[in-house]
């Protein structure tokens, strides 16, 4: 994500984020304000290409401006964010084309260092020079990848939608029963949601309704206190943010609900984590359960020193998943409530499982948009449920 | 004697063509199998050992080496290898190599290309499944021309047929055939993406040998690749196949035999090696109950299918039918998609049988098959040939509509056999519930069979459902062998134009590699200092390793033989001087005489 930052009297971070997906989305706007509060400045969001979900573009921070810049002052701005972001764009293409120009040539100095007419000590003298050029290869890939500081989600940045939107959007909740004061949960699971069934019947004994939000399947969550707002066809986007942001808590299964929770400052759940290191939550009050790896071939689950080396990190959907199951989540689910009423207090296991992941997080290559290592190794402060950690760590 | 040579692409396809062969094999008829990979994957190579002790008159071997096989062309390909082999080394085997390569790249674009037909406008991933093979530098272009119409498809695949009639027959190939003699040469499967199975067709055809593809399976002909050269005959399991043959194919309906599936003969026999306690104590399900097998797919059909599996589980356990909530339900994986169903978690009521990792060529593999048909009420699974099974042993068969599995049913041609309106073999629900209610009508014994009836007498039997296949495939093999074949020579315009095509050929093979193009124009200066460098180390090495005593002493006994050269001069100018000298010291005394 390209930002520029525009000084004058009051600075202006122009932003134009990722709207492919909601998780791309999410992340991009909940890293946008975290940089504009840091940097003291006002914020410009520009509308992407494409807008997977309007409601949570349209989402403005408590705390700061946001910036609705009009006819030539936005042309300008627009335009300065461009040649900003083509500058970043040429760096990166350099990058890659330096990348792809040093490893075309180690891969043909390999290939002459194969062919046996050559005699030995020329082959041998090859490969050195091949391997030489292999790592300047690597070298380039590393360089255009910035790992964005986890630091910065560390912190919510409160905000709120614009107030035509927040009206019809509890209008909406009311109607459904989900408005403000009544307790809620969202949940947006979209594999294996008979594993929740135990767990919505405990939350609706405590008078919380559960919303089932996302995109849903033909799995079915009903019973009392349960609204699934999957089937409903004609939902707005703004209902949706309202429901993830007045919920207690939310209880996902993927990235990309992860990532919106981070827009609208929900507390989160993420189960069947695959990457022990990418899904760490990056907040207090976040917490997250691994999905069990099993190497198919011997069917052995693979132990955390394993998932936690480079091997695996590299390509986690090499081995098998077994997800959590229906008492793992509700204990996960109590220790939230607790957390969120109490205060959050790691166990012995909990902090050791933090500062291994911390470790790893270290060693590894930035990998992707949300897993560098910048802050020295800093993977979050969330935490692994406690049911999970006294087993792993 | 008949001698018959049945070309496999791996020794896997006996499967499929085991008890046909034997019944070719006899005291005037000799069967030799050749493969052209030798693969151990689910014990196939158990399998050709098995079939070639069985009877004198079979006998299995290699098919001769290729320069350059599909496998080692799409290596060669592989932008994320770290190595890429030695330089292609000039010699004999580089005009076959580049000859391999245009051929391999002609039908793996002509296999891409028919994709882009309406007919497969819903098979996404078989689409991609034939892009991935393709090299990167061809995708884009072909498939903008590809999706410009029907003319346009047209003319590029006119050209690309016309590339591979001009291509020069494959000498190992020919050599092969003329070493086995045989009177009639069969091939399978052809339709592989890129298959090099045609230029045994080819060759066949030069040397003037009657050849047939036999269609191994029911998807054959829809999910791969074309048969670019249509051999004299296609043996074909059923009508449905030979409309595709000649719609899809083009081969000429006289040309299609139909003979019934060989591969399900032993099905309409088969009887239980257990009674039904004995087999539920070995699974492990109550006998009481009713059983439900879910029978697994395979890769590309269901990659990811215990969640899948899970959830119907859930889903069974909930239903209001207390038969099917309480029913037995067992798992038998894919035997080749297998290792996945150890993420399923251990239920009661539920049972994974075989356990994985069995050796699939164990003699009671098939028993434990059949037993696991013969004792379920009902068989549920996505896209698989083991529901024809099903339907062979008369059981219902049910299906789920499921979104993850979309590439699969919807997207794939040959999944609408199993479940065309009037003869669908599969009952096929869109929703879980639906399933619920056609699993509870089949547990009670309530689900038409008729349907299914019609499709095996049709789809698997389509001589008459107590007419087997085998003896029909034997027969259309002796006709074909009858019939003979004459030698059809290139065309003369083929020879004309090769020496053009032979640099098309270069040029493939170099673009099978798939690098950026940069690097082909930076190879020779690569490949010039490279051999530089080598030629100065070469004459270093002579240098330092004996040169350089040997130029010293060449210098010393040229100095030796400059010295003594002089000296022998010296004397022989001194000898010769001595007259001169003398006459010379006669001349001055005489001068000195007068002088006095």
């Amino acid at each position: 994500m390209t930002t520029l930052l525009v000084r004058r009297r009051r600075p202006l971070l122009v932003v134009r984020p990722d709207g492919s997906t909601p998780g791309a989305l999410g992340l991009d706007l909940a890293i946008a304000l975290a940089r504009a509060r840091q940097a003291g400045a006002d914020v410009c969001l520009l509308p992407p290409p494409t807008l997977c979900d309007p409601a949570l573009f349209a989402l403005v921070p408590a705390d700061r401006r946001r910036v609705e810049p009009r006819a030539f002052h936005r042309a300008w701005l627009r335009a300065r964010w461009r040649a900003r972001d083509a500058a970043a764009s040429i760096g990166r293409r350099a990058a890659a084309g330096r990348r792809s120009f040093w490893l075309e040539l180690y891969r043909e100095l390999r290939r002459h260092a194969g062919d046996e007419r050559l005699p030995y000590p020329l082959r041998a003298r090859l490969r050195t020079w091949a391997q030489r050029w292999f790592a300047r290869a690597s070298a380039a890939a590393e360089g255009p990848t910035r790992p964005i500081d986890r630091r910065l989600l560390e912190r919510p940045v409160p905000i709120s939608l614009p107030p035509a939107l927040e009206a019809s959007a509890r209008s909406d909740a009311s109607a459904l029963g989900v408005a403000p004061p009544r307790r809620t949960v969202a949940i947006d699971v979209r594999t294996g949601v008979d594993r929740l069934h135990d767990t919505v019947r405990a939350l609706a004994a405590e008078g919380i309704t559960v919303v089932r939000l996302g995109e849903g399947g033909e799995d079915r969550l009903d019973g009392p206190g349960v609204v699934d707002l999957t089937a409903a066809k004609d939902r707005s986007p703004a209902l949706d943010v309202f429901v993830r942001q007045h919920a207690e808590f939310l209880v996902c299964d993927t990235a990309d609900a992860q990532h919106v929770a981070y827009a609208t400052g929900t507390p989160c759940l993420v189960l069947d984590a695959v990457d022990p290191v990418a899904s760490y939550p990056a907040r207090r009050d976040g917490l997250y359960m691994l999905a069990e790896a099993v190497d198919l071939d011997s069917g052995v689950e693979l132990p955390l020193e394993d998932r936690l080396g480079p091997e695996y990190l590299r390509d986690p959907s090499r081995y098998g998943r077994r997800r959590n199951t229906p008492a793992e989540i509700l204990a996960a689910v109590r220790e939230l409530q607790a957390g969120l009423r109490e205060g959050f207090r790691d166990t012995a296991a909990q902090a050791r499982f933090r500062e291994r992941v911390a470790a790893a997080c270290a060693r590894q290559a930035p990998r992707g948009r949300d897993a560098g290592p910048a802050g020295g190794g800093f993977a979050g402060s969330g935490r692994l449920a406690r049911v999970q950690a006294e087993r792993l760590a | 004697m008949t001698r018959v040579l049945f070309v496999m692409l791996h020794p896997g396809f006996i499967r499929y063509y085991e008890d046909a062969i034997r019944a070719l094999a006899g005291e005037d008829r000799h069967v030799h199998v050749a493969f052209e990979v030798s693969g151990t994957k689910l014990g196939a190579d158990v399998a050709a050992a098995r079939l070639a002790s069985s009877s004198p008159y079979i006998t299995c071997g290699t098919a001769p080496t290729r320069a350059e096989s599909v496998r080692v062309f799409l290596s060669r390909g592989d932008r994320t290898a770290t190595r890429s082999g030695a330089a292609d080394a000039a010699g004999a085997g580089r005009r076959d190599r580049a000859w391999e390569s245009l051929a391999t790249t002609v039908r793996l674009l002509l296999d891409y290309l028919r994709y882009f037909e309406p007919v497969f406008a819903s098979a996404g991933s078989l689409r991609m499944r034939a892009e991935k093979r393709l090299p990167r530098v061809y995708r884009a272009p072909v498939a903008r021309l590809a999706r410009r119409g029907r003319w346009a498809r047209a003319m590029l695949s006119w050209t690309l047929r016309a590339l591979e009639r001009t291509m020069p027959p494959n000498r190992a190939v020919e050599a092969f055939l003329r070493e086995q003699r045989p009177d009639v040469l069969l091939v399978t499967p052809l339709v592989e993406l890129g298959s090099q199975q045609v230029d045994y067709v080819k060759c066949a055809r030069r040397l003037g040998i009657p050849s047939a593809v036999c269609v191994a399976s029911w998807d054959n002909l829809t999910s791969k690749g074309l048969m670019r050269v249509v051999p004299d005959r296609v043996i074909v399991w059923n009508e449905v196949q030979k409309a595709e043959a000649v719609a899809l194919h083009g081969a000429r309906p006289e040309q299609v035999v139909v003979t019934g599936a060989q591969v399900f003969d032993r099905w309409f026999q088969a009887r239980p090696g257990r009674t039904r306690d004995e087999f539920c104590r070995m699974v492990g399900l109550d006998p009481a109950r009713p059983i439900v097998l879910y029978v697994g797919s395979s890769v590309f059909v269901a990659p990811d299918e215990v969640p899948f599996a899970e959830r119907w589980l859930a889903r069974l356990r909930g239903a209001a039918d207390f038969t099917v909530a309480e029913a037995g339900v067992l798992v038998r994986p894919h035997p080749a998609n297998a290792n996945q169903w150890r993420l399923l978690p251990p239920a009661p009521g539920v049972a994974v049988w075989p356990p994985i990792g069995t050796d699939p060529t164990h003699p009671d593999f098939a028993r434990d098959y059949f037993d696991s048909l013969y004792h379920s009420a009902a068989v549920v699974g996505v896209n698989t040939s083991a529901q024809i099974e099903a339907g062979i042993v008369g059981r219902p068969v049910l299906t789920i509509r499921a979104r993850e599995f979309a590439h699969s049913q919807a997207g794939a041609p040959h999944f609408t056999h199993l479940v065309r309106e009037g003869a669908a073999l599969v009952r096929a629900a869109d929703t879980l519930d639906e399933h619920l209610h056609q699993l509870s009508d089949a547990l009670a014994g309530r689900a038409p069979l008729d349907e299914a009836r019609r499709f095996v007498g049709s789809f698997v039997r389509p001589l008459g459902l107590d007419v087997p296949a085998v003896p029909a495939f034997v027969a259309a093999v002796e006709a074909l062998s009858r019939q003979g074949g004459s030698a059809a020579p290139d065309p003369w315009w083929a020879a004309a134009v090769r020496p053009g095509v032979w640099a098309v050929a270069r040029v493939a093979h170099l673009l099978a590699e798939d690098r950026p193009l940069w690097v082909y124009a930076v190879r020779p200066l690569i490949t010039a200092g490279v051999w530089a460098a080598a030629a100065v180390y070469g004459v270093r090495t002579a240098w330092s390793g004996g040169g350089r005593l040997r130029v010293k002493r060449a210098r010393r006994a040229a100095g030796r033989l400059w010295h003594q050269s002089r000296r022998s001069a010296g004397r022989r100018l001194d000898r010769a001087s001595r007259p001169v000298r003398a006459v010379m010291r006669g001349a001055l005394r005489r001068l000195a005489g007068r002088g006095a």
